[in-house]
């Protein structure tokens, strides 16, 4: 286990370092000219030649990259052009606020994914169970952009029950910070459920099936502890690997979602960055999501070794 | 795994309801598709600058945009780009896709760990990074998009195709083909495809819904198609600043899409009742 851990964790790295050198020349290709971007519509070429020069644009294209990568490893992520502000303290702030959004979304996501699985698998064939997979279908058959338009217009614009727009620190109240949440995690949850009350249903319909629940159902147990105790704790296994890869997923969705609800977490402020083309905030975001999902992609292999014995790693598996 | 030949007659008769109703949503976009230059009631560029922001009604079905556009009209326009999409992304990760997967499932060994890992390395990057990287650093097209699309869905693609050649090889026809010497490209062609393609409609029918749903959120997000296309994603994009006053430019394309969505995903698990009954009821 330990041996894998360290290859996996190797691996991560490899993957970190070639995405590093993959966004470095991407953001050169960019047809514009960021010397020009930054100093604005009246910079004569002299200007612009001095300020390349001052920011390294003139040197081999291997030492601008060591130069940029030493920087950032040392969590300085340069200046952003737009705002001429130092990127690192932004990035980490939206980091924070999308986190929120991202762990709050994952939460409700778990809860309601596996409450949905549960009874769709215990009623199946009935109402409950066709109910649930028309909401999951309705939730994977539209972009979560549109999701997030259509709440606003309901929740937002008819009802004004809740703010359409935005976020609030908890330091500006509890009831504005929740307020401002149940939208775009709403959103999210929806496009995310399907994928996870779907498997759980099918394990659990498998797990009803096996012989320890008729075991158990012989044994006089109630049906609720059967449920629960017995083919839930069995049909998890699968379900929580699912969550963790779709912590994947939910980065992409957040870039779209943080857009719609004007969210300013770290996916609006890539998007912004990448029309802008604000060189330096493009890289560090995208790095930084880079990372996050790595990271969760090996946290997901890890949870379903830990909790899937029967799994060994190294060996050979197909 | 059946092929389409051996379902008796009887199974085909009572199809499961998925597969009716998803296929006539498909046929009817298919449709919609091939003759909205003859049945759109206005061009989906044509400005009637007096009837801007028209409600739906009798002249408009779906109602007028901010520049007094006819949304149903590019509705019908906006099923050619959304199919041309996932039709063309998704023919990208099969022609790539498949034959990986053959190569990989057929030769095992070092071919197989070659293909496999480089492909694990490719889905180890989170993909709608890579793809809002290319988009956004070089000029948008439709066909940019597709392909970017596309390639992304390799991966998947070929896992499917090599973990069902796998179940294949230790088949007794596979053997007999060897044995009487058949080439390669003979006996991925025509011995291992043929058994495979059942499984590969389902997961293709799949990935088109994943294109038609990516493109859109790029478009949305500014860095797919561009204005003025008709395109249902920029369409839902450009009503959003709208939507207080007038839903129907974000709604009715929204619908559009979620219609096809359903449809292609209706078809694809219709099928794979058909084609898998070990599946059916899970």
């Amino acid at each position: 286990m330990t041996g894998y851990v360290v290859q996996r964790l190797g691996a991560v790295l490899i993957i970190l370092v070639a995405m590093s050198i993959l966004v470095f020349l991407a953001t050169h290709a960019l047809p514009s000219n960021a010397a020009a971007l930054i100093l604005g519509q009246y910079s004569t070429p002299g200007m612009q030649a001095a300020l390349e020069h001052k920011l390294g644009f003139d040197q081999p294209l291997h030492l601008q990259y060591w130069h940029w990568a030493s920087q950032m490893l040392q969590g300085d992520m340069g200046l952003s052009f737009e705002m001429e502000r130092p990127v690192a303290p932004m990035l980490w702030d939206a980091l924070s606020r999308s986190a929120v959004l991202a762990l709050s979304s994952m939460a409700v996501v778990s809860t309601v994914g596996l409450a949905l699985g549960v009874i769709a698998a215990v009623w199946r064939g009935r109402w409950p169970d066709h109910a649930a997979s028309v909401f999951t279908y309705l939730g994977i058959s539209l972009p979560e952009f549109y999701w997030g338009l259509v709440f606003i217009l309901v929740f937002g614009s008819l009802l004004h029950l809740l703010p359409s727009s935005g976020f609030v620190s908890l330091s500006g109240g509890v009831g504005p910070f929740l307020a401002h949440l149940i939208m775009p995690v709403a959103t999210l949850t929806l496009t995310l459920l399907a994928h996870v009350a779907r498997l759980t249903r099918s394990s659990m319909v498998e797990a009803l099936e096996s012989m320890y629940v008729r075991v158990a159902r012989a044994r006089g147990l109630p049906e609720r502890r059967v449920i629960l105790r017995h083919a839930l704790r069995n049909a998890l296994i699968p379900s929580i690997t699912v969550l963790a890869q779709d912590f994947g997923f939910l980065i992409g969705g957040i870039v779209a979602v943080e857009t719609v609800f004007a969210y300013p977490g770290l996916g609006r402020m890539l998007v912004t960055a990448l029309e802008r083309q604000d060189l330096p905030v493009m890289q560090a975001a995208i790095l930084v999501l880079t990372a996050v999902y790595c990271v969760a992609n090996l946290t997901a292999d890890l949870l379903y070794a830990v909790a899937n014995p029967r799994i060994r790693y190294g060996g050979a598996i197909d | 795994m059946t092929d389409l030949a051996t379902i008796p007659f009887g199974r085909w008769r009572r199809l499961p309801t998925p597969l009716v109703v998803g296929g006539v949503l498909v046929i009817t976009l298919l449709a919609v598709a091939g003759l909205a230059q003859w049945i759109a009631p206005y061009p989906y560029d044509q400005m009637h600058v007096r009837d801007r922001f028209a409600p739906p009604g009798l002249r408009y079905l779906a109602g007028t945009d901010e520049y007094g556009r006819d949304v149903f009209s590019r509705l019908l326009f906006g099923s050619q780009l959304s199919l041309a999409l996932g039709v063309t992304a998704t023919l990208i990760s099969m022609g790539i896709g498949v034959p990986l997967g053959l190569i990989a499932g057929y030769r095992r060994g070092l071919t197989d760990e070659l293909i496999m890992r480089t492909l694990d390395v490719m889905m180890a990057f989170p993909p709608i990074m890579l793809v809002l990287l290319i988009l956004a650093v070089t000029p948008p097209s439709l066909v940019k998009t597709s392909v970017a699309i596309g390639v992304l869905a390799v991966p998947p693609i070929a896992r499917v195709t090599r973990s069902v050649t796998l179940d294949l090889m230790s088949g007794e026809f596979i053997e007999a083909a060897r044995a009487r010497g058949e080439r390669l490209r003979y006996i991925l062609m025509r011995e291992l495809l043929p058994n495979i393609w059942p499984v590969l409609m389902v997961e293709a029918s799949l990935r088109v819904v994943f294109a038609v749903l990516l493109g859109a959120v790029l478009s949305f997000l500014g860095f797919g198609v561009q204005p003025p296309a008709a395109d249902w994603g920029l369409m839902i994009a450009n009503g959003r600043a709208f939507v207080d006053t007038a839903p129907w430019i974000s709604l009715a394309p929204g619908l559009a899409m979620s219609l096809t969505v359903i449809g292609i995903s209706l078809l694809g698990d219709g099928l794979r009742g058909v084609l898998d009954p070990k599946l059916d009821g899970r």
